[in-house]
């Protein structure tokens, strides 16, 4: 298990340092970070001056591995925009973004897993069709639509919570909604199709047939193997949270890690961006190496694979 | 129907009572308090003036710090600020008498010395300021006096009171010496009106009042504390303004503008402002715009006023020259251009192009070059045979592919720096530089001397005729004058200027 925990962690190591060799090269392709940096009114001896200052004039290789060399001793630079440590602003940022994730992932499966296990215990029934409603519609609706319908509702119309911001735990209820219900389709969606599935199999018949009461079928033995697939997926959905936030960030000018990398590749800020890019993929590949590991003690049979 | 509607009262009543009971402080504008609370759609980059590229940061910069002098917003005139009184001793030097008796926010006295330090700090290249622009004209300071600090020029410098007056702050050296670099970005120490209280990099900046800012000074501090939050939607700017959890943001488009209009305890304005609205010709590259009729095609093919009107509001002017009318040395009374569909079909077929053509148009992405904007463009030069496709790029790309002169035609919007003066508009697009599309030797030789002309009647001769001569032959071709919508509290008096400097330290209580 060791063994395998260490290679897992080498290849998260490996992805984290590909995205972000790969992000470097990218921002260079789209634009010259000095001209980003010093944004529409800066005349040519300005840019140069940056280019040189910044050493944007070495070989974009060069750049890439002397941030990497320095990456590796734990200095991340100067955010070239904000002027202050990029670890500085990121212990800022991350916080509100983890937080954000985990209220809305949390969110998702309080109202998702319950409605997949209803839905499954009676298709085609009224709530089964309620709960089909519900995930298309949190599909198809645009996020930063949604977020505003909230805002025009519980900010404007009946001032209950706040606009924006993430100074208290109120200013964080719409944005896990918001986040939180992206999410939910695909949980609930899933938890239906395995619950029945699971439901319909010989495992569950003997149990019927041995006398075990619904609940203890549903929840001993049918949701702790329709659920496997779900943590892999919430997993993954976490970390498209913490990537996919930025949206929800700017709506609620929620002062986070999301924005904070679409503001740093907008601006050039290659050191944050590299740092945020590079956290996120870890956090990314991690999760999914926690997802792995916890389902291999839900379901014995992986562990042997 | 009764009941429904009695039903969806009830709940708005035990809502709103939530509401207070959770947050009672929101309801209540913030004049009780005396903070005045300023939302911001860009960050404030850097606290060090001369380490920013942003707008913002020469906003903070003014609240934060002084320069020598000041000009005055309503007037244009300069007036005395950290400096009591100047004289421009010859065409390259101005000396200075520095005011007595001015503190900085940690205490110290500002001395001709810190004048000296900061102006010779600034413009040693090795010093790295971001915008060199702003200080590379200057030579070298000295003290000449107790109190007295001598400027001399590299060049005759026509705009260097305005860098004094808005881009030149000046530091205090024991402190800068001290902190660095990195200190003056997180901990800022100016003689401005206000000083740093605290703030969050790149989402929230507030400031106090600097009790001991200097008496005679062009600034006021009337309100105890100013708040800068940064919020990037304009959707929640609005909702902020209109739930009072602000009192003022900019720079929202007109139907947002409409909708808030009328909204109780909130006043919009609109304020045309120094930044143009243009499409740049590249006369290196090999397109049908290398024959001026099909220029001038162009330019009688778009209906202006119908577009701005439309999607730009009613703060703006159709412009025919490459600047903002209200700048020092903008000549308008050039060659126009109306708007005459037929005409510009018969200079095509004049040209030679009887079917048309397509053209590629860079767009730099910006509020200014809107979607709905290049729809209406693209409309106009379709109806008489110009077929244009349209590439948008962020500007960091957009400014690569226009120095690499990419593009026969790009859509931009330029906004001087703020300062009036043709030098900072008309001459950054036709000096002879990497950004000069045209190249006209003419051109380039009138700029030249307008620009290191002192005399203010020379310096209009040369430019007049030169924007003359790129108005005949359709080297730019200029489309409006921007401007900036503002929403402000009814308890709040604060007033922008056109050049898009807000001083928020001259905002009073009503």
């Amino acid at each position: 298990m060791l063994a395998y925990i260490i290679k897992r962690f080498a290849l998260a190591l490996a992805v984290g340092l590909f995205v972000s060799a790969l992000s470097f090269f990218l921002l260079y392709a789209a634009g010259d970070p000095a001209t980003a940096i010093l944004g529409p009114s800066a005349t040519q001896v300005d840019i140069e001056n940056v280019r040189r200052m910044y050493g944007f004039d070495r070989p974009v290789i060069v750049q890439y591995f002397d941030w990497l060399w320095r990456a590796l001793q734990g200095n991340f630079g100067w955010s070239y925009y904000l002027r202050v440590p990029v670890e500085v602003v990121i212990a800022q940022r991350l916080p509100t973004t983890f937080l954000l994730g985990i209220c809305a992932i949390m969110f998702a499966l309080v109202l998702a897993v319950p409605l997949g296990i209803a839905a499954a215990l009676k298709p085609n029934s009224l709530i089964d069709r309620a709960a089909l409603v519900l995930s298309v519609v949190g599909q198809a609706m645009p996020s930063f639509w949604f977020a505003l319908i909230l805002i025009s509702v519980f900010s404007v119309a009946y001032p209950i919570l706040p606009v924006s911001g993430s100074a208290t735990w109120r200013h964080f209820v719409l944005p896990t909604i918001v986040l939180g219900y992206y999410a939910m389709p695909a949980i609930m969606r899933l938890t239906r199709s395995g619950m029945i599935d699971v439901l319909d199999s010989d495992y569950i018949r003997t149990a019927r047939s041995k006398g075990l009461t619904g609940r203890q079928i549903v929840f001993k033995h049918a949701l702790r193997n329709a659920i496997v697939p779900v943590i892999s997926l919430a997993a993954a959905q976490f970390g498209f949270m913490l990537a996919g936030s930025v949206v929800v960030e700017s709506v609620f000018a929620i002062q986070g890690a999301g924005r904070l990398a679409w503001e740093s590749i907008l601006r050039g800020d290659i050191p944050t961006m590299q740092a945020v890019i590079l956290i996120f993929s870890m956090t990314y590949v991690l999760l999914t190496l926690l997802a792995d590991l916890l389902n291999a003690w839900l379901n014995p049979r992986m562990r042997l694979g | 129907m009764n009941s429904v509607r009695k039903m969806v009262r009830g709940v708005g009543i035990v809502f709103a009572a939530i509401g207070i009971l959770l947050d009672p402080g929101a309801a209540f504008a913030q004049k009780a308090n005396d903070t005045f609370r300023v939302i911001i759609n860009e960050p404030i980059s850097s606290l060090d003036y001369y380490m920013g590229a942003e707008r913002m940061n020469i906003i903070m910069s003014h609240h934060l710090y002084d320069t020598l002098i000041y000009k005055h917003p309503g007037t244009g005139e300069f007036v005395p600020a950290l400096a009591e009184s100047y004289e421009v001793v010859d065409g390259k030097t101005i000396e200075f008498a520095i005011r007595q008796g001015v503190k900085f926010h940690n205490g110290e006295t500002m001395t001709a010395d810190d004048v000296v330090y900061t102006l010779n700090k600034v413009s040693d290249p090795a010093f790295g300021a971001l915008y060199k622009i702003a200080v590379q004209w200057i030579d070298r300071a000295e003290k000449v006096g107790d109190w007295r600090v001598r400027l001399h020029m590299k060049e005759p410098n026509p705009v260097a009171l305005e860098w004094l007056a808005g881009f030149i702050p000046i530091y205090p050296q024991a402190y800068y010496e001290k902190v660095g670099r990195e200190g003056m970005a997180t901990r800022p120490i100016g003689t401005g009106p206000y000083q740093l209280e605290s703030v969050d990099p790149g989402s929230y900046w507030k400031l106090k009042r600097f009790e001991e800012h200097f008496k005679g000074s062009p600034k006021g501090n009337a309100i105890g504390s100013i708040e800068f939050r940064l919020i990037p939607e304009v959707n929640t700017q609005i909702t902020e303004m209109m739930v009072g959890g602000a009192d003022f943001t900019w720079g929202f488009p007109p139907d947002v503008a409409k909708r808030l209009q009328g909204r109780p305890g909130i006043e919009v304005h609109n304020v045309p402002i120094l930044r143009i609205v243009y499409m740049l010709v590249n006369l290196k590259k090999d397109s049908p715009l290398k024959d001026v009729r099909v220029r001038r095609a162009i330019m009688h093919a778009i209906d202006r006023d119908k577009i701005m009107k439309t999607f730009v509001g009613s703060g703006s002017q159709v412009i025919h020259s490459p600047c903002n009318p209200v700048q020092f040395g903008c000549a308008t009374e050039v060659t126009k251009y109306n708007y005459d569909p037929e005409r510009a079909r018969a200079l095509l077929v004049e040209a030679g192009y009887k079917d048309g053509f397509e053209l590629d148009m860079l767009v730099a992405i910006n509020p200014t070059t809107s979607r709905a904007i290049q729809e209406a463009l693209i409309a106009n030069l379709s109806a008489v045979g110009i077929r244009l496709n349209i590439t948008s790029q962020h500007w960091a790309a957009a400014r690569e592919s226009w120095i690499g002169k990419t593009y026969p035609l790009m859509l931009m919007g330029w906004g001087s720096w703020g300062i009036s003066d043709v030098a900072m508009m008309t001459s950054e697009f036709f000096n002879g530089g990497d950004v000069d599309l045209v190249d006209d030797d003419r051109v380039v030789s009138l700029i030249a001397k307008g620009d290191s002309e002192i005399d203010r009647k020379q310096r209009e001769q040369y430019y007049a005729e030169a924007i003359g001569r790129i108005a005949d032959e359709a080297f730019f071709l200029p489309l409006w004058t921007y401007n900036v919508n503002y929403a402000v509290s009814k308890d709040v008096s604060v007033t922008i200027q056109p050049d898009e400097i807000a001083r928020f330290f001259n905002a009073t209580w009503k």
